[in-house]
């Protein structure tokens, strides 16, 4: 059963198309990375998954319901951290956690503590005079405190130092290994989120132009250098479906997104190394200048 | 409702400084009575103005403070998503939230006057001049003042922090509304209808509450975290309910003052004409307003009359020429029975659709006495001391002439259009004896075009009663001293001709539709009824009514049929009831004791429903229905 099941998602502000036929599935268990440049669309789409923006078409299920109509049944159940922490200033961390516990029919009171200690933060300073790092963490202890099915995760750790990253994750990766929850995650931190992703959509321009299990995205995209000498070689490229092609001083750099070992331009030599996450991102998303296709 | 409660509960708590503050403001306001200039023997009073001054300060800062941030600054400031982002509803977000800034206000609004009350006791509505119901009443419209006042700041708070373009829906809705609100009241006040116009404005006052509550909740349960988007749902919502009940106030208006005689339940006065017009005001029990008209009985053809306020009753101040061809009225500036200017309408009354003349003729009070020339086109009222003569169609001023000194008010009348004739009275005292006091008549013509007025005539009465025909060329007078009847000229007071009575007084006398004259008098063991010639000559006929019963000619439905009203002198059997009076063969019958008799053949019922007079079947009928829906 899939956890997130969105069908055609359209968005529109007035002329401006924010999301265009957006459709994808989260199965149940999974991690899922949502990436994209800014502007792409994350945002309208995690507000449609709950249910604070209303599709223009199309539609969004989480855990199967749809998430306009019945959001606030379905977030008994779902863990959210917003892209900008907005629980009113003047509470604590610890009113907070007194407040949606009144909310939730699950409520770790003592993890929240817990949790709060591990990240450094004060429970009793108000929401309000705490740091965007803190706040964030804030947030994430109190969605992981209702012990939810499905985690919504808008950009977590933005603004983070990098401490606070590896902090996020790796609570979330405990996390994760305790329960099994859904994780829907939308993030610029792709070097943290390739450790715990297990499938990556990327949004470009409010299109959805990759959808797929990590594991398959790393073992199809590669890039392929050989030398400039060489350069007719490009031309039988083709048969792996290059996304960016640029000549670097005495090289030619091909980032391939069908890569196969048999068909490689050039017998002799030619240099193959995979490629991380955010190459891979970076080569799907870039501008045409950087070799977009 | 747990997340209701759990909402409201969070709100409460982050402006739990304002009951403190409200607290405060109470204990500080004990100290009145030590404020320089405030006497010692006003203690109480002082502390109680000034604890009620800030009570309603507070409460009027509170509720557009808390109603213009609880929600709008959360949604301005993107902080309405924590709420969202939770297992909330919308409802119960904006429940939770409204609901705490209401009680925030209310509560504060108490807390300001506890200490007060502590000290001094709660006054009772008694000391303060008002009843229970009053008083809660009063309660009750402060408490939804502040509840609309905590909405509309949330409204407003919401549109200014959105910065939408749905701005423009709301300025044009508000002045939309403004204006059906405005034109609703004002039509029906207008109108005279006051009763329904504050009915009006009540469903208005309602309906802006409910519109408010319900775009309030619609722009947090649909618009959600977006500015722009709450800001439209509220907008729609709003704008859409205040239309609709502006458009239902409209459609209630036009529905009251679409008013017609046959609605009129009890009918309080009626102006009778020589012709088939009456006019006619009473209460239209549906409306609940008490409308004028003007009537044609038989065909129930009618136009709308405002009443002037005039000594001090309301009442249609309408008035027939001779003829009975034209109808002339005057109607208040400010709308039905209010003081200031008044305004001559006239209207043809043979025209087959009545529409009335506005004219250009005003008077700024209501004018001691006013008659319409028989061809309509004059008019001639008594203003400030002058006898001022108009012209209708123009509203040009022909003559504005000092009255003669008289005792009271003189009656107008005119002879032709251009001749105004004046009969007015001054006091005699008699010679011998001067307690004895007695009527000096003095009859005056006005020369329009000249402006001139000369005597032309006058007589003495002594303290009998006069009667004058209809087209004021004669008088009828009793002198009770010398039991006698005088015919006089109507326009010289020469008399014509006296008529010696023998036995007792004669205690009737009127003029006829033909001429004749009607005499009552007692006689033995009953009651006459005798009918002479015009000129007094000749006894025509001469009717006994049996019984001891005084008896009142009050009315003439046909030629040959009189209306007499009677009093039974017997002890035990007091009371009026009337009968009526066959001149051709003398047969009388009598009437139904509950109906009372005005003048031409219409009758007041005892549920005050106006009655006329069939003259071929001797049936009532009512009077206001037209002849073809009876």
């Amino acid at each position: 059963m899939s956890s997130i099941s969105l069908d055609g998602l359209t968005v529109r502000y007035g002329q401006r198309l924010a999301l265009d036929q957006v459709s994808l599935d989260v199965p149940e268990g999974s991690v899922y990375a949502l990436l994209g440049r800014n502007g792409a669309g994350k945002s309208s789409l995690v507000r449609c998954l709950l249910g604070e923006q209303k599709p223009s078409a199309g539609r969004a299920l989480l855990l199967g319901r749809d998430a306009w109509r019945e959001r606030a049944s379905i977030l008994a159940e779902v863990g959210v951290v917003p892209e900008d922490p907005n629980a009113p200033p003047a509470m604590t961390a610890r009113q907070l956690s007194r407040f949606c516990s009144r909310l939730y029919p699950r409520w770790d009171a003592a993890g929240v503590e817990a949790r709060l200690k591990r990240f450094g933060v004060p429970a009793g300073t108000p929401f309000g005079k705490l740091s965007k790092g803190q706040k964030g963490q804030v947030s994430l202890a109190l969605a992981l405190a209702s012990s939810p099915r499905l985690l919504v995760l808008d950009d977590p750790t933005l603004g983070l130092d990098a401490v606070a990253r590896k902090a996020v994750f790796e609570e979330l990766i405990g996390d994760l290994a305790d329960r099994g929850t859904t994780v829907f995650i939308t993030t610029h931190d792709l070097a943290g989120v390739e450790r715990i992703a297990d499938r990556v959509g990327i949004l470009n321009q409010g299109r959805m132009v990759l959808d797929e299990e990590m594991e398959a995205l790393k073992a199809r995209f590669r890039r392929i250098s050989f030398p400039r000498s060489r350069e007719a070689a490009v031309g039988r490229l083709e048969a792996l479906a290059p996304v960016a092609v640029a000549s670097r001083g005495w090289e030619v750099e091909a980032v391939v997104s069908k890569y196969d070992a048999e068909r490689l331009p050039v017998e002799d030599g030619p240099e193959v190394t995979s490629l991380t996450l955010e190459e891979i991102f970076i080569a799907l998303t870039g501008t045409p200048e950087e070799g977009e296709r | 409702m747990r997340g209701f409660a759990a909402v409201f509960g969070r709100e409460l708590s982050e402006h739990r400084m304002l009951p403190l503050l409200a607290l405060g403001l109470g204990i500080v306001s004990l100290a009145a009575p030590w404020l320089p200039g405030v006497p010692r023997a006003s203690s109480v009073e002082a502390r109680s103005a000034l604890v009620l001054a800030l009570a309603l300060g507070l409460s009027a800062v509170s509720a557009i403070f808390l109603g213009g941030s609880v929600i709008s600054r959360d949604l301005a400031e993107r902080r309405l998503g924590f709420y969202f982002g939770r297992p909330l509803a919308g409802w119960e977000i904006w429940a939770g939230k409204m609901v705490a800034a209401v009680a925030l206000t209310l509560g504060s609004t108490l807390l300001v006057l506890l200490p007060t009350a502590l000290l001094d006791g709660v006054p009772g509505p008694q000391s303060l001049g008002l009843s229970v119901a009053v008083t809660s009443l009063l309660l009750l419209a402060l408490g939804l003042l502040l509840v609309e006042l905590v909405l509309l700041s949330h409204a407003g708070g919401v549109i200014l922090r959105a910065r939408s373009a749905w701005v423009a829906l709301d300025l044009a809705g508000a002045g939309v509304f403004a204006i059906l609100g405005w034109t609703t009241f004002r039509r029906l006040l207008f109108a005279g209808a006051a009763l329904p116009a504050r009915w009006a404005l009540l469903a208005l006052a309602a309906s802006v509450l409910v519109g408010l509550l319900a775009a309030g909740a619609v722009q947090v349960i649909d618009g959600r975290t977006d500015p722009r988007r709450a800001h439209r749902a509220l907008s729609i919502t709003l704008w859409g309910m205040l239309l609709a009940g502006g458009l239902a106030a409209q459609g209630y208006a036009r529905w009251v003052l679409a008013a017609a005689p046959e609605d009129l339940g009890p009918v309080q006065r009626v102006e009778t004409s020589p012709g088939s017009w009456i006019g006619v005001c009473g209460w239209d029990a549906r409306r609940r307003f008490e409308p004028c008209y003007l009537v044609d009985v038989p065909t129930g053809r009618f136009v709308r009359a405002l009443p002037a306020l005039d000594m001090g009753l309301v009442r249609l101040a309408v008035e027939f020429s001779p003829g009975g061809r034209w109808a002339a009225w005057l109607e208040p500036e400010g709308g039905a029975g209010k003081p200031g200017p008044l305004q001559l309408y006239r209207l043809d009354l043979r025209r087959l659709k009545p529409s009335p003349f506005q004219s250009n003729i005003w008077y700024p009070r209501p004018p001691a006495s006013l008659v319409l020339s028989p061809d309509g086109s004059q008019v001639a009222a008594i203003q400030e001391g002058r006898i001022v003569v108009d012209e209708v169609a123009t509203g040009n001023r022909l003559a504005a002439v000092p009255v003669p000194r008289f005792y009271g008010p003189p009656s107008l009348e005119f002879a032709s259009p251009g001749r105004l004739r004046i009969l007015g009275n001054s006091v005699g005292r008699d010679a011998r004896d001067p307690v004895v006091a007695y009527n000096v008549w003095q009859i005056w013509e006005m020369d329009v075009s000249k402006r001139r007025l000369q005597q032309t005539g006058g007589f003495e009465d002594r303290l009998g009663s006069m009667k004058r025909s209809p087209d004021g060329s004669r008088i009828l007078m009793r002198d009770s001293w010398e039991r006698a009847i005088e015919l006089r000229d109507g326009w010289t007071g020469r008399p014509l001709a006296v008529l010696p009575w023998e036995g007792a007084n004669p205690h009737g006398m009127d003029f006829l539709s033909d001429g004749r004259i009607a005499v009552i008098a007692s006689a033995d063991g009953g009651t006459e009824v005798r009918i002479f010639s015009p000129d007094l000559s000749a006894g025509l006929r001469r009717f006994r009514v049996p019984g001891k019963d005084r008896l009142w000619l009050a009315g003439q439905p046909a030629p040959d049929l009189l209306v007499l009203e009677r009093e039974s002198l017997d002890r035990g059997k007091r009371g009026r009831r009337s009968l009526l009076l066959d001149l051709v063969t003398g047969s009388t019958r009598d009437l139904d004791r509950d109906l009372e008799p005005i003048s031409s053949g219409f009758f007041f019922s005892r549920s005050g429903q106006l009655l006329q007079l069939d003259p071929r079947t001797g049936g009532m009928r009512p009077a206001l229905r037209p002849e073809a829906a009876r």
